[in-house]
């Protein structure tokens, strides 16, 4: 026989009594008191969303800098580059959408350099043909007024420490931005008297840059990487913090 | 002794058989019910309709959202929309199953329980038949259901399906004695076993529910567990089985058990009306107007312990039945016996 007295009693009161009480209370709050019931009726009525909500994703065009970057971090592999108009005649290397494969995790958006991508609070996506969610990139293009700019863009840094000067990001950069510098009074002095090659680092044209952080994937000593820095507010020179050697001299100002 | 049910339809009966020159008592007898059945089915399946869209709308309500409101005026004709939407449905057949007994089931459940209001009169000049013992019949007709739950549960030959059936004989073993031990009492004040002698003795004295309310409350109890309706619907349990006897039945089959489930609730709301709440008495209206209100009051009370109430188990049930039912139906029928002997009614 179990063990009667742990068990808690449960009397009508609580059992039949209060519950039916609650839930008249309900009836007279949605009904009778000219309340209106929790639910929202939803092809008519809409709820308001947050302003970061996840929907279907928008490509601003004129921000769009071509960098691979959402095409690259998709897990989905539903963006795709493609060459495509404007709308003005010119044609520029932009993602095509397949919305389809889309699953809303956002991750372009934060990968994209110009907040080209962003994602609208649009979320009506059915359509009866599985071919009309795939986009071509004017097909999904939206006004850059509904796509505020939501981070500040992010600009390689380097880490001079780490840096061998191999000119990894030199060769990966697609805009001419990296221009490899050799530092004079860094190159070893051989046994026969003559010296070696001058270390280099990499000097970095701001103006140039449009923030795809290719040249962090290329480097292979981890010496780059992305932090976000004014657009407005870029100098074009760099501090470079040498250790001191013996006779040599520290902190050089290099001008590019 | 007027009464609309009869002598509407028998003048159709009689225009349409001198319209074709027929002169047989016989067939204008058997016309005559058969309009007066079909008069009948009618009225029984407006009222269902009605009573499927108030227990849908209310129970939204109760559930702090709306209940159907796109198909028609205020969602009115969702019921509509759904019956059609289970009429295009594929009639399915499970393997193995035994086809006699899966679809011989459907036509007991349903004959049966419409049959139950054949006996329940309406108002005291609408009624389909007044047999002497009309109360015993309905309780005898309402029983036949759970034998036809088991047969459908085992001829479905779906595990789900017989644990429903099992099920639904245990709780009829608990529910079925302290209710049938109720109405005796309510027999035993009324001196009959006819409904409109009952109602015309609560119309010349009180409302049974006011001297015999131990008894009110235990028929309610009983009678929400004999239609299984929520807190009682322990044979179709979703949450456990997955509908219960009902699962392997799919389409109309499973719309008329619905409706069939509807009209039990009607009959059963009718019957408490009569021998507790003084069935179509009452001031100003006409009979069957008291005789509707109060059948709707009672459903309401039926979908607010639907929207309240979680579902008992089936050890509960028979504890409850047992326990706590059988000793206060006996209690009440002393009171009556009491009320009787002494002469105060």
């Amino acid at each position: 026989m179990p063990d009667s007295k742990k068990k808690r009693r449960v009397g009508l009161l609580d059992y039949a009594f209060k519950p039916m009480w609650i839930s008249l209370r309900t009836l007279i709050r949605t009904s009778l008191a000219g309340g209106k019931p929790n639910t929202v009726l939803y092809p008519e009525e809409k709820l308001e969303l947050p302003d970061d909500f996840r929907g279907e994703l928008g490509l601003v065009m004129d921000r769009c800098v071509g960098c691979e970057s959402c095409a690259r971090v998709c897990p989905n592999k539903c963006l795709d580059m493609m060459e495509d108009d404007l709308g003005n005649g010119v044609s520029k290397w932009m993602p095509a959408l397949d919305l389809a494969q889309c699953m809303f995790c956002g991750l372009c958006v934060e990968a994209c350099p110009s907040t080209a991508l962003h994602m609208t609070n649009r979320y009506e996506t059915a359509t009866q043909d599985r071919n009309d969610k795939i986009f071509r990139p004017h097909e999904w293009a939206i006004k850059p007024e509904e796509a505020p700019d939501q981070h500040p863009l992010p600009y390689p840094e380097l880490y001079e420490i780490n840096c061998t000067g191999c000119g990894a990001c030199d060769r990966a950069c697609p805009h001419d931005v990296i221009d490899m510098m050799s530092i004079p009074g860094t190159a070893k002095k051989r046994p026969n008297g003559t010296f070696g090659p001058e270390k280099k680092i990499p000097l970095f044209d701001y103006e140039l840059c449009v923030s795809c952080a290719l040249c962090v994937d290329a480097c292979p000593f981890d010496a780059l990487e992305m932090l976000p820095r004014s657009t407005t507010a870029s100098d074009p020179v760099v501090q470079i913090d040498i250790q001191p050697r013996a006779g040599q001299q520290s902190n050089q100002e290099v001008s590019v | 002794m007027l009464n609309y049910l009869y002598s509407i339809p028998n003048t159709i009966a009689t225009a349409i058989l001198s319209v074709l020159h027929i002169n047989l008592p016989q067939l204008n007898y058997l016309l005559t019910w058969v309009i007066a059945s079909i008069v009948l089915i009618v009225v029984v399946m407006v009222n269902v309709i009605i009573l499927i869209y108030v227990e849908r709308k209310l129970l939204g309500r109760f559930m702090d959202r709306r209940g159907p409101f796109v198909v028609g005026p205020a969602g009115f004709f969702q019921n509509f929309a759904d019956a059609f939407k289970f009429l295009v449905k594929e009639m399915i057949l499970p393997e193995n199953a035994d086809s006699l007994g899966f679809n011989s089931t459907l036509v007991i459940i349903v004959a049966s329980s419409l049959l139950i209001m054949t006996v329940v009169p309406q108002a005291p000049n609408f009624f389909f038949t007044d047999p002497e013992l009309s109360l015993l019949l309905a309780f005898a007709i309402f029983a036949i259901e759970p034998f036809a739950v088991v047969i459908a549960g085992w001829a479905s030959n779906n595990k789900y399906s017989l644990l429903g059936g099992f099920r639904s004989t245990a709780q009829m073993m608990s529910y079925e004695v302290p209710m049938l031990i109720t109405v005796v009492s309510v027999v035993v004040l009324a001196g009959s076993f006819n409904f409109r002698d009952i109602v015309n003795f609560q119309a010349g004295h009180v409302w049974f529910v006011v001297p015999l309310i131990i008894g009110f409350i235990v028929f309610l109890i009983s009678i929400v567990a004999e239609i299984e309706r929520i807190p009682f619907d322990t044979p179709d349990a979703e949450a456990e089985l997955v509908h219960g006897w009902m699962t392997e039945y799919a389409g109309i089959k499973f719309a008329l058990f619905q409706l069939t489930s509807y009209v039990r609730s009607f009959a059963g709301a009718a019957i408490m009306v009569l021998i507790f709440l003084g069935g179509w008495t009452g001031p100003f209206l006409p009979p069957v107007a008291w005789f509707y209100i109060k059948v709707y009051a009672v459903f309401v009370l039926f979908v607010w312990m639907r929207a309240s109430l979680p579902r008992v188990r089936i050890d509960q049930i028979l504890n409850l039945g047992w326990r706590s039912l059988l000793p206060l139906s006996l209690v009440n029928i002393l009171i009556a016996a009491l009320l009787r002997i002494s002469g105060v009614l």
